[in-house]
Parts: structure tokens; sequence; C-alpha cells
């Protein structure tokens, strides 16, 4: 399975946003600053947007989903219940997901931004994708929230999904790292050789390497470890 | 057009002239045509053509009970035309500056915020009926007119919740009555050409021409 990108451009206003690559198997993470591009890659990975120059290829790809960075642009149920069917996944399993038993016939806009956030993600993460772009997935979220959520990504390693996200601290393990360069998509390579390449890197990161310690991965886990084998 | 005043005289000169003959009509039909962007125009955006449903439903009626019903359908059809191309290049903060320049700071700047907020509540309609699109398009779910009907009740409370954030915010921002808008407008030639256009199209239709012809002979 591949998602090529071959020459891509969207214009936005006095600027173009420009991606060249193939995302492959397993994590993706795009990382880059506020109004970068992220967004407008994960709408054009998913198929809703369309490029103005280049061509985007899906190989060997049948299912797709995208996971919204606002949870209320993929409503479509009227309760809680029916926007968990909408996904065409079990909705006792799901509302346990997402920590919203016994609320099935809650109008789904009555739920707070962060429990709204977990639901479409646990709808989304409840089934297998050929491809799973998730836009901003740890936004609203608690830190408790973002580290369950770490966990269900990780579980989609089978899948090409494409993580756009700009946090610093509490991500899960990626196998590829890809950064916006002002509003160019550029390909840093594969963890953990990546990581001495990524210019936006969170500090600790960024600190474990001016010591000499390259992390394993991006986790918290991961950059725990790496500090233990400074400390000897 | 560029300048909110022209356009908004433009409007309503050629929705009179269009609603009281077919001539008129055909005269609005004309300036729409050729200032308005036209067809280009409805390609940006086809959902305000549902406008066009009830004055088809009108018509097959009228045409059914044996009634004058083409003329009825032209002219409401121009009208309606007008009203979208009125809708599609209204822009944000245009009704506070008609309304606070033609009105005052006071009474203007009320009724121009109500115009604001009716005119966004249909923007947001509007956002909200391509939002659910793009959402069921990505769950594979068709999107139809039965959709349509299912999200029709969650489009109205999601316009009331809307509503009420939106006097939230007012009452937070401390408004109580009136306010202060700073009305500027700038005039391209095209403007002024399009609306002399129009106001001679609304002469034109309204000249007893007849008369005149009668006189002559």
């Amino acid at each position: 399975m591949e998602l090529a990108f071959e020459g891509v451009s969207v214009t936005r206003g006095s600027y173009d946003i420009r991606v060249s690559g193939s995302f492959c198997q397993g994590i993706n993470l795009v990382s880059g600053r506020v109004g970068s591009g992220k967004s407008t890659v994960a709408a054009m990975a998913a198929g809703i947007l369309s490029p103005d120059g280049g061509s985007i290829h899906r190989k060997g790809i049948s299912t797709s989903m995208l996971s919204f960075q606002f949870p209320e642009s993929g409503l479509t149920g009227s309760t809680v219940k029916e926007e968990v069917y909408s996904y065409g996944v079990h909705d006792a399993d799901t509302l346990a997901m997402a920590d919203l038993s016994g609320r099935g016939e809650d109008d789904p806009l009555s739920l707070s931004r962060g429990e709204l956030k977990k639901l479409s993600l646990a709808c989304v993460l409840s089934r297998p994708w050929d491809l799973l772009v998730l836009d901003g997935p740890f936004e609203a979220l608690d830190c408790r929230g973002k580290r369950e959520v770490c966990r269900w990504i990780e579980h989609r390693r089978s899948s090409i999904v494409i993580l756009c996200t700009h946090e610093q601290h509490i991500l899960p393990r990626i196998d590829a790292l890809w950064e916006f360069q002002e509003h160019t998509l550029v390909f840093r390579g594969l963890v953990p050789e990546a990581l001495a390449r990524w210019d936006l890197a969170p500090t600790s990161i960024k600190t474990l390497i001016s010591r000499g310690t390259l992390p394993f991965n991006v986790s918290e886990d991961d950059i725990r470890e790496a500090a233990c084998r400074i400390q000897g | 057009m560029q300048d909110p005043r022209l356009r908004f005289l433009s409007v309503v000169l050629l929705s009179i002239a269009a609603f009281f003959s077919i001539s008129g009509a055909a005269l609005a039909l004309v300036w729409w045509l050729l200032f308005s962007g036209g067809p280009g125009l409805l390609k940006r955006s086809g959902w305000p053509l549902i406008a066009f449903a009830p004055l088809a439903l009108v018509t097959i009626s009228l045409w059914l009970t044996g009634m004058e019903w083409f003329s009825y359908f032209i002219r409401l059809g121009v009208v309606l035309l007008i009203a979208i191309y009125a809708y599609q290049d209204q822009q944000s903060g245009d009704f506070i500056r008609i309304a606070a320049w033609a009105l005052g700071p006071v009474k203007g700047f009320d009724v121009g915020l109500a115009g604001e907020l009716a005119f966004g509540s249909l923007r947001f309609l509007e956002d909200e009926v391509r939002r659910m699109r793009r959402a069921f398009f990505l769950k594979g779910i068709p999107f139809g007119i039965k959709s349509i009907l299912t999200i029709s009740a969650g489009l109205v409370f999601a316009l009331i919740r809307r509503t009420d954030e939106q006097a939230d915010l007012l009452v937070a921002r401390g408004y109580t009555r009136g306010g202060m808008a700073c009305a500027r407008f700038t005039s391209s030639p095209m403007d002024l050409i399009s609306s002399g256009i129009a106001i001679s199209f609304f002469i034109l239709c309204f000249l007893p021409f007849r008369e005149f012809f009668i006189l002559i002979q």
C-alpha cells in the first residue's frame, strides 16, 4: 500500500502548499507550525480536497478515513449511538472506549469538545482502514486522553497512518517523519535516524541529541529511556 | 461590485423592475448576465438554486389551474437570480456599513447587526450542509434528499444553539444598543457603470412608451 503525492500543490491566498513523496505502511508523523498546511495535506490524503497542481495516487488502498481536527466536522448522527453506527462499528464497545457508556441517546453536540473528540477518535480507530488520516488527534484532550489515543494509534501500524499534529510531548511510536518547511512538506526519513534532522523537534529530543543520545523513538517512554542512558 | 450601497440600490431597482413586467424581467436578466458574472456565479455554489423549488411548485400549480404561469415564472425567476447574486456577492460587514451610513450609528448599527446575524446564519447553514456532505462522503453514506430531511432537524437545532452563543457573545462584549460603524466605501468605475445601467433599466421599464408613440402618431 502506498499513497503517493507527485508534485502536488494547493494555493492558499498568497502562498502555495507543496507536497511530494510517498506515505507508506506504518505511522507517518507530519509535524509543522500552526498554519503550515497540515490540515490541507490531511484533506488531500483523505480525498476530500483536490490539488490545484500535481496528482495523488493511491496504490492498494481500498478503504480510508479521516479524523477531523474539529470533531463536529465529522458528525452525521443526531444521537451519540447514531454517530457510532454511522462509522459501522459496534456501539457498546466504542462507547466504552470513549468513556461514554450509557450516553448513547445524548445529542453529540451536548458533549464537551474533549468528549466529542474522543468519541470521534474511538469510532475511527475501532475499524481497520487501509489509510487512516488523523488531523490534530490530540487537540482538546487531556494528558490521560492523549496517552490513551497514542495506544490506539499504535495498534493501527498495519495501515498507512498519517498523523498530522503539532503536539510536542505526548506522541505514539512512529515509523516515518515528515516536516513542513514553511509551506513545503519534506520527508525527513525513517525513525530514529530522522530525529537528528527534525528542525521542529521537541526540546526534550533536541536536548538529548545535543548530549549525544539519539532516542529510539518519540514516545514518552523512549524519551525517558534515552534520558536514562545519559545518566548512565 | 465593490461598493455595497450601489449593489444594494441596483438589486432593489432590478428586483422591482423584474417583478412588475416581463420586459422589466428581460432587462434585469440582461443586467444579471452582463454584470453579475451570470452562470459562473451559480457554479461557485449551487445550493441557493434550491430557492427555485417553491417557484417551480407554484408555477406548476398555476399551469394546472389554467392561470398565467409563464409570466409569473419568468418574473419571479429573474427576481431569484438577482437575489442569488446579492447573496453571493455580499461580504461580511456590508449590512452594518450600509445601515450605519443610511440610518446613523445607533439605529443603523442595530438594523445592520440584525442583517449581519441573519446573513451569517445563512452562511452557517451553507457551511453545515457542505460539512455534512463531506462527512457523509467519508463514511460512505449516500447523500440525497432523504439525508437532507434527516439532517434538517439537526440544522435547526444547530442554528438555535449558534444564535444562543451569539447572544451570549454580544452580552459578554457589553452590547446593549447601538454602536459605531465607521463606514468607508470605494466605488470602481465599473460599479458606477453597472449601477447606472440598473437605474436606466428601472426607468425604462416604467416609462409609458406606448403613450409616447401614440402622441407622435
